[in-house]
């Protein structure tokens, strides 16, 4: 396990969208790779993943096709859109500059 | 919880929503399982996993509001801790047991015992409206020579319309008792289901 994040729920579906949306600018990928992804790093249940899934397909940060597999069943990809790197880039920067600020706050943790 | 159970609850919670669109969720969890099937996890750790049904039907704009009304959760989800965030109650409750013994007690059996004895005295009457119809036809047969056609065709047709007015109270009867059976069968449910809890 890598340093996993257990914080409240509100503030985890925030952080899920900008690091769903991170994952998505590298490359397609279909659900069960991105939840799975996703849980490694942040305890959440996992079910969870596919309503934001479907919220971001019909706000139209990603777009979505089925691809037959071998031996499965056919799995339906996610390809972030223009507008859905734009997100990410708004999310990220939001991101890095709550981070910053809330280190700031805590002081210790930073080098002065 | 196994695929088919957790599709099927998950469904039911989705249930006030656009059919299309609860095939296109359902599809994509049953994408989910199989892919986890094929990587070698249980269908059980895949529902474990995924979390309440209740939950991820609430991300999809599902009111909570439905879930207190409806009843979504099939019985072979009851004895799971899906449901334990909506309040219900899952465990065997002593208070509501005592509560509905003493409630039992104190009304509902007098009733009851009391509406069951009015129904068994409406049987013995019809059973003697008929008895004594029969009665009536074998004596006026049987006196026939003494008494005459003309008083024994007037006895005969009374007993007629006695033993036919007696069928008919007792195809009633019978329509009665049904419905009783059934209302003491909802009593006895209703008290069960508030004292296991569930559905």
């Amino acid at each position: 396990m890598k340093g996993v994040i257990t914080t409240n729920i509100q503030f985890k579906k925030g952080v899920l969208e900008l690091c769903v949306l991170s994952m998505l600018t590298r490359r397609d990928f279909y659900g069960y790779e991105i939840v799975d992804h996703i849980s490694e790093y942040i305890t959440i249940s996992e079910g969870t993943i596919y309503p934001l899934l479907r919220r971001f397909d019909k706000e139209g940060y990603v777009e979505t096709y089925l691809e037959e597999s071998t031996g499965g069943p056919a799995r339906k990809y996610y390809r972030l859109t223009a507008k859905g790197e734009e997100t990410y880039e708004e999310l990220k920067e939001e991101w890095f500059s709550f981070v910053d600020n809330v280190n700031q706050l805590v002081g210790g943790t930073v080098n002065e | 919880m196994n695929k088919v159970g957790y599709l099927n609850t998950l469904r039911k919670c989705l249930s006030s929503l656009p059919q299309d669109e609860i095939e296109d969720i359902i599809r994509d969890y049953r994408e989910h399982f199989d892919v986890g099937i094929s990587k070698g996890k249980t269908e059980e750790e895949i529902s474990e996993e995924l979390g309440s049904p209740v939950e991820i039907a609430k991300e999809y704009g599902v009111s909570p509001n439905f879930f207190r009304y409806e009843r979504v959760v099939s019985d072979e989800v009851d004895n799971d801790s899906y449901y334990n965030e909506e309040g219900r109650k899952e465990k065997f409750s002593i208070p509501a047991l005592v509560f509905w013994i003493f409630v039992m007690v104190m009304a509902g059996l007098p009733i009851l015992i009391s509406l069951y004895a009015v129904l068994i005295s409406f049987f013995v009457t019809a059973g003697a409206v008929i008895i004594s119809g029969i009665s009536v036809a074998g004596i006026s047969l049987f006196k026939l020579t003494t008494i005459g056609v003309g008083p024994f065709l007037f006895y005969f047709g009374m007993a007629l319309c006695l033993i036919g007015l007696g069928g008919v109270l007792i195809n009633f009867l019978i329509w009665l008792t049904k419905k009783m059976f059934y209302l003491t069968g909802s009593i006895f449910n209703g008290i069960k289901r508030s004292v296991v809890g569930g559905y």
